[in-house]
């Protein structure tokens, strides 16, 4: 290969300004936390209302007055600017340099900077009467109805006569949470003690994950709350001329129980908020299968996306309690503090090697780049602080012009001529050679942890560590079937867990390429494969090699191999 | 604002939090020394085991290797293993802490985890050098000083000889000694509730009954589980939850938040090893757990059989099965039923140290018997990290952990601008 040029280091001019996303008191005490440190923020947030709603936490409204109208106020400080009814309409730049177009509800736009990200913005509840098939009426109401009505003068609860009959319904038709039920016992034990009303509590599970729930449900029992669960069943609700019957199953009487309340109440779901798919896909942030903005990737636990520089906390995640949201908001302030506190850096680490003069500008390592770390100016730009280094962009390049650090070409070249030279003297006791590509991430601390627990690897099988089985690109497989290898594989994570999104996908769908090639040149497809790992799969990856040294003593030596003997 | 050349933290408890506070710390520029009573680092979760099939679960496991890891190759960490804070002193700002600690034995400067030591040791089944859970531990092997010919009766020093880098000493004696720290991290963790403390559950009189840490432990170690007496796999298999947790003639009112996810993934993971495996589930209520809770839930639920109610008694069966007894809602009486082998799901019991730390150091536990710190001591210096708080899994303990950095770097004004 020619001479490679190597990027050349510059100086990045950093913000220290950061965007948080609101509405709610998770986003208000990160912007708290951050000006009192000396930074500037900018917290914006879709909605007019900045403080979000503390019921979402399953907090009482006390609870966060304290925290978000009060910052709010605050607001004479210079150092941070909150913008309501204000959207993300475009997205760029890199960790330490985001460049973000803003737009507020009067379509004025506006280009800010920001060294950091957080996402903050709360899930939103939704009422269960379109679940339920009902309509809200004096006698079908919303959780979030009966608090407000709870905490207004105003007595609905109370009768002369007899006492008022409330049913709660949790859950069923979404699942249920700590902070849901939470509320929702708060305002049955309000009934029962304070109103005293008959309260019949209806759910699948008490979701008592949650400090406080499992004493809370005790509490309820206490104060009269009848509590009922169904395993099997789903209630039945009937509503007709403001008349409210609910029917169901009760597993311990094994008998259809009708009741006739004077409310029923329905507790909302947590959901993620209706501006988040096109909200991630300006970010460039995958969304989980919820759609909440954060990517169903272990490697995204506990507050992190797939792109560096911007961070998933509390409520973005889903549903939360208060003071987890706010141990999160100080866990990502941390890791900001690092990334922008600093000053300016020195983009010097080289781990990207880009060799102009090969480059095509075709814009595939652009496109391909799962952490958007490639900008294009008439050639690629490689942005370390958003790059993690996986290699899909070099293997993706026509032209081979980039190059990962510790893993160029040629290194990988000679690797797999070592393993099928050093091994050609074995080649002829035992009769074959394989060579796998092990994902960094997965394979190579799997194949550790079976070496540790004492698998001795064949011989015969020769590991090369990729940085991720995206860099294996479709001449690292031929070079090893020309070089000799009888078998080739690659081993990289499981589905939805590769740490750079989908090199796992990349390089399983080249594998499939190659064998299609393989079948026409007259070798057998099984020669090469796939396999896919978690990293703690110590005994799969045993499993694995064993099933794969097997496959391949069958199968004999490579029809290749004699061209490839020197 | 504290001198910053002279800051020096004190984290007590290796687990996953403080090894996590440590690595912040560190990165924040602030010294941290760790001390870890058991002989390797890493707590309880380098117990627990990967959960995936062929596809993740996100059971966490893997974050804490990466964790590990990250501490393996960190140069500034100040590590000491079999060590224990005796007292501590407040001087004027600062503390003088007094440990107490066991010979080390492997010098972790020198050794290189080759395991020949390992191999040559006559005492491996005695326990006299044991190998830690995790090839991310360093030094990977520890010698028990009770347990090892040498130590007692000054024989043998197979060990000593044989290592190639000379980073074994079997003369280390017991040590005191005391150091003066700027604050204190206190991330002593938990421990998994003992099932003897209920008498129904006869833990002790059955082979094949075993606790949730001991399944994840045997699926760590040695992939697949087979019952205890007569090493066959168990083909019925029954989960117990709340064992321990939400008990209230325990005093124990409240969930461990992590045993509904431990146990369903590893459900999930039975089945997927072995799809003819019959699991029942006896739960009271099923937690939220983690991402993707609806889909993991649903997966089980068409894998597993669940049955509301915790069971009433066990019993020897035939075969050295267990027979338990629980309430038939079909035919509204109690029957009993034969199981292979039973887990009982334990759940996160406040760490013992945590009496000792609320007298020495001023503090307070909550009803439930953890630790809780008020802002007020986070401003003389002294946070908690991870479940020495409360219950939480592997993810939220290292957020709150980053959280607790947070915190100490902000006392020692390292955090401001
Ligand atoms: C059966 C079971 C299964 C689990 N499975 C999962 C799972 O699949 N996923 C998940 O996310 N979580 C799981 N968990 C929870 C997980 O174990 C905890 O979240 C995690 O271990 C908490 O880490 P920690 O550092 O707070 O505490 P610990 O792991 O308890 O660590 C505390 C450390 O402090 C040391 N120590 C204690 N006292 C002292 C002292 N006085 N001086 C010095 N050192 C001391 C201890 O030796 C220990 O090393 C499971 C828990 C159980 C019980
Ligand atoms: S190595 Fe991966 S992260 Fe870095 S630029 Fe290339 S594709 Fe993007
Ligand atoms: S999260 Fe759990 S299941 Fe997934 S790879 Fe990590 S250890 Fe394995």
């Amino acid at each position: 290969m020619d001479k490679i040029k190597n990027s050349t280091p510059k100086d990045i001019p950093v913000s220290r300004r950061v965007l948080i996303l609101g509405p709610g008191a998770v986003s208000v005490f990160a912007a708290r936390e951050l000006t009192k440190m000396g930074y500037e923020v900018i917290l914006i947030s879709p909605s007019k209302n900045m403080a979000g709603n503390p019921r979402v936490y399953g907090a009482e409204k006390s609870e966060t007055t304290a925290v978000a109208p009060a910052l709010i106020e605050e607001n004479g400080d210079d150092r941070l600017r909150i913008l309501p009814s204000t959207e993300i309409l475009e997205f760029g730049g890199y960790p330490g340099n985001f460049k973000i177009k803003i737009q507020d509800k009067e379509n004025r736009d506006e280009i800010v900077e920001a060294g950091a990200i957080i996402l903050a913005n709360e899930p939103f509840l939704k009422t269960g009467f379109d679940n339920w098939g009902i309509k809200e009426s004096e006698t079908v109401r919303s959780l979030l109805w009966l608090e407000s009505a709870l905490s207004s003068s105003e007595d609905c609860f109370i009768s002369q006569d007899l006492p008022l009959k409330t049913v709660f319904i949790c859950g069923f038709k979404h699942h249920s949470t700590p902070f849901s039920q939470q509320r929702a016992i708060k305002a049955a034990v309000k009934l029962a003690k304070e109103k005293k009303n008959e309260v019949l509590f209806i759910t699948e599970h008490f979701k008592v994950a949650h400090l406080g729930m499992e004493r809370l449900t005790r509490i309820a029992r206490e104060a009269g709350v009848l509590f009922v669960k169904l395993s099997e069943t789903i209630p039945e609700i009937k509503n007709k001329d403001n008349k409210t019957t609910v029917i169901y199953h009760d597993e311990t009487l094994d008998q259809k129980i009708k009741v006739e309340p004077d409310y029923l109440v329905l507790e909302e779901a947590y959901e993620a908020p209706d501006g988040n798919t096109l909200l991630a896909k300006r970010l460039g942030v995958n969304l989980d299968t919820n759609g909440f903005l954060q990517g169903d990737n272990i490697h995204n636990q506990p507050i992190y996306t797939n792109r560096n520089g911007i961070w998933a906390i509390g409520p973005a995640k889903g549903p939360v309690s208060l003071e987890e949201g706010f141990e999160e908001t100080k866990a990502a302030v941390l890791d900001i503090h690092g990334l922008v506190g600093q000053g300016d850096w020195v983009e010097a680490k080289g781990r990207v090697i880009f060799d102009e003069r090969r480059c095509g500008e075709c814009l595939t390592c652009y496109r391909l780049c799962p952490h958007s770390a490639i900008s294009f100016e008439a050639r690629p730009i490689f942005h370390e602080s958003a790059c993690r280094a996986c290699g899909i962009c070099a293997a993706g390049c026509p032209g081979d012009a980039i190059q990962i650090a510790h893993f160029i070409d040629d290194e990988i070249d000679t690797q797999i001529e070592d393993a099928i030279i050093t091994e050609c003297e074995q080649k002829k006791e035992s009769g074959f050679r394989v060579i796998v590509f092990c994902c960094e991430n997965s394979a190579v601390e799997a194949a550790r942890i079976a070496a540790f627990k004492g698998f001795k690897l064949p011989r015969e099988i020769k590991l090369i560590t990729v940085p991720c089985a995206g860099r294996v690109d479709l001449s690292y497989l031929l070079k090893a079937f020309e070089s000799g290898a009888d078998g080739v594989a690659v081993f990289g994570c499981h589905h939805e867990s590769c740490k750079s999104v989908m090199g796992n996908t990349l390089a399983k769908k080249r594998v499939e390429l190659i064998k299609g090639a393989l079948e026409e040149a007259g070798l057998e497809k099984e020669r090469l494969f796939f396999g896919s790992m978690a990293p703690g799969m110590g005994f799969e990856f045993e499993k694995i090699v064993t099933e794969m040294e097997n496959t391949i003593r069958a199968l004999g030596q490579s029809p290749l191999q004699k061209t490839a003997d020197r | 604002m504290v001198d910053k050349k002279t800051d020096f933290i004190l984290i007590v408890g290796g687990g996953i939090a403080g090894l996590t506070t440590s690595r912040e710390l560190n990165s924040t520029g602030i010294t941290a020394l760790v001390i870890e009573k058991s002989p390797f680092i890493g707590g309880h979760a380098v117990n627990i085991t990967c959960k995936a099939t062929d596809r993740c679960i996100k059971c966490n496991d893997c974050l804490v290797e990466g964790i590990l890891r990250d501490i393996s190759v960190n140069e500034g960490l100040c590590i000491r293993t079999r060590t224990t804070l005796t007292d501590v002193e407040k001087i004027g700002n600062r503390f003088c802490a007094s440990f107490s600690s066991d010979p080390q034995l492997i010098d972790p400067g020198k050794c290189t985890n080759c395991g020949l030591c390992y191999e040559k040791c006559p005492g491996v089944e005695r326990g006299a050098i044991i190998r830690a859970p995790s090839p991310n531990i360093h030094p990977s092997y520890a010698i028990d000083p009770f347990k090892c010919d040498h130590c007692r009766d000054k024989k043998n020093r197979i060990c000593q000889a044989v290592c190639p880098e000379h980073a074994i000493e079997l003369d280390g004696e017991k040590e005191s000694w005391s150091k003066e720290v700027d604050g204190i991290v206190l991330a002593t963790g938990y421990e998994p509730f003992d099932p003897e403390e209920i008498a129904r559950y006869k833990y002790s009189g059955f082979s094949n009954m075993i606790t949730g840490m001991d399944l994840e432990k045997t699926l760590r170690s040695e992939g697949s589980i087979v019952r205890t007496s007569d090493g066959v796999q168990p083909e019925k298999m029954a989960f117990v939850q709340c064992v321990g947790s939400r008990d209230s003639r325990l005093g124990h009112e409240f969930c461990s938040r992590v045993c509904c996810g431990y146990a369903l993934r590893m459900g999930l993971r039975l089945v997927y090893d072995n799809p003819e495996i019959d699991i029942t589930v006896f739960y009271m209520d099923i937690q939220n757990f983690g991402k993707d809770f609806d889909r993991y839930f649903q997966e089980a639920r068409d894998h597993m059989r669940f049955l509301r109610g915790l069971p009433g008694d066990f019993y020897q069966g035939d075969n050295d099965s267990i027979s338990v007894n629980y309430y038939n809602e079909d035919s509204g009486r109690t029957i009993s039923e034969d199981f292979d082998m039973v887990v009982l799901s334990v759940g996160l019991m406040p760490g013992s140290s945590n009496n000792f730390f609320a007298e020495t150091l001023g503090l307070n536990v909550n009803e439930d018997g953890f630790l809780e710190i008020k802002e007020k001591m986070r401003d003389k210096g002294i946070v908690v990290a991870g479940t020495t708080e409360g219950p939480m899994d592997v993810s939220e303990s290292i957020s709150h952990a980053k959280r607790a950095a947070f915190d100490m770097s902000k006392f020692l004004g390292m955090v401001s601008k």
